[in-house]
């Protein structure tokens, strides 16, 4: 019985065994007579299903209407472009760059403005309180001073020194 | 011949459509006859060809390799086929429930069924491979490609189907 084959058994009616599985069927095959039986059955079948169509044609305006339409609508045909992927990757390297970029220049607007007002806000403290604006006019002398020196101490020409 | 028909198929790919035309003559018969078998009907059969075709026209510059040109073409007839079927069964299913009563008699089961009637009889799954198979003389890896399962069930699905075919001839026979 089929039982024991399975699809074996019709794979090999369609010859999509590798050697080793053909042989072990046309064994079984000479024992069984039920497999062989149902094989020829199989191979009945087969060729009945082909009569069937052997002589159905398509109707001979298919081919007319097909071309008919397709003249009708050529807009839905679209040829595939090879530059179609790099295309669509500079564009969104494009987008993604102004996009940025204009988020760069408000970044730096905003921090203009910021360090504007900071200054504006310390000069107007130091103006206000005489006492701070002493302070930092003596503090700065001091400083100026102070690098004025060594910068001369710096720029002094070695002869001198050794003179 | 195989290297003539690839280079008809480069062509199309291209929009050319002389060479589409030729590629409809060549294959009208073979896709025809699948849907017809499918279908059981000649005028569906003759409609989802058409569709394929104009349909396989617009896909074709998606097409990877002209080599897969036949069995994508029958991947579109096979879903189309399939959809037709469905929308038959969703009509179906609303005349039956519309009159209720008036149902069709049963057909007698002791009626011999051609080969023909029993093959419309089988589930959509195993008339596709029989046809593929035995019609269109599809090897099984074509048939995988075509119905988009392993091979392994394409070799299980044949043996399913030819084991429900003769089971359906031979109801006739026994009663």
């Amino acid at each position: 019985m089929i039982g024991h084959l399975n699809d074996q058994l019709s794979a090999y009616l369609d010859d999509e065994l590798n050697e080793e599985e053909k042989k072990a069927i046309e064994a079984h095959l000479e024992s069984c007579e039920s497999c062989q039986a149902l094989l020829d059955v199989w191979l009945a079948m087969q060729e009945q299903v082909k009569d069937i169509f052997q002589f159905a044609q398509a109707p001979a305006h298919i081919e007319a209407n097909v071309m008919a339409t397709i003249e009708r609508n050529p807009q839905l045909f679209v040829r595939k472009r090879w530059f179609a992927i790099p295309l669509i990757v500079i564009l969104l390297i494009s987008v993604f760059g102004i996009t940025t970029g204009t988020m760069f220049v408000k970044f730096i607007h905003s921090f203009t403005r910021l360090f504007v007002a900071i200054l504006y806000m310390a000069t107007h403290f130091l103006s206000n309180v005489p006492f701070v604006a002493l302070s930092v006019s003596v503090l700065s002398l001091i400083v100026l001073t102070a690098s004025i020196y060594s910068l001369r101490k710096a720029f002094q020409p070695a002869s001198m020194e050794r003179g | 011949m195989d290297e003539e028909l690839h280079r008809i198929i480069r062509r199309a790919k291209r929009g050319d459509k002389e060479a589409y035309a030729q590629l409809v003559k060549d294959f009208k018969d073979p896709v025809y006859r699948y849907a017809l078998g499918m279908l059981n009907d000649r005028m569906d059969a003759e409609d989802i060809a058409q569709e394929a075709f104009v349909k396989a026209y617009y896909s074709l510059p998606g097409l990877e390799s002209e080599f897969a040109f036949s069995s994508w073409l029958f991947q579109i007839v096979s879903n189309l086929s399939k959809n037709r079927l469905k929308k038959r069964m969703r009509e179906r299913n609303y005349y039956e429930e519309a009159e209720e009563s008036t149902m069709a008699e049963p057909s007698d089961p002791s009626e011999k069924l051609s080969i023909e009637q029993s093959l419309a009889r089988l589930s959509p799954e195993h008339r596709e491979v029989i046809l593929l198979h035995d019609v269109q003389g599809y090897r099984y890896e074509e048939i995988a490609q075509v119905t988009n399962v392993p091979l392994g069930t394409v070799k299980s699905r044949l043996f399913a189907a030819r084991t429900a075919l003769r089971n359906d001839l031979r109801k006739g026979e026994l009663s």
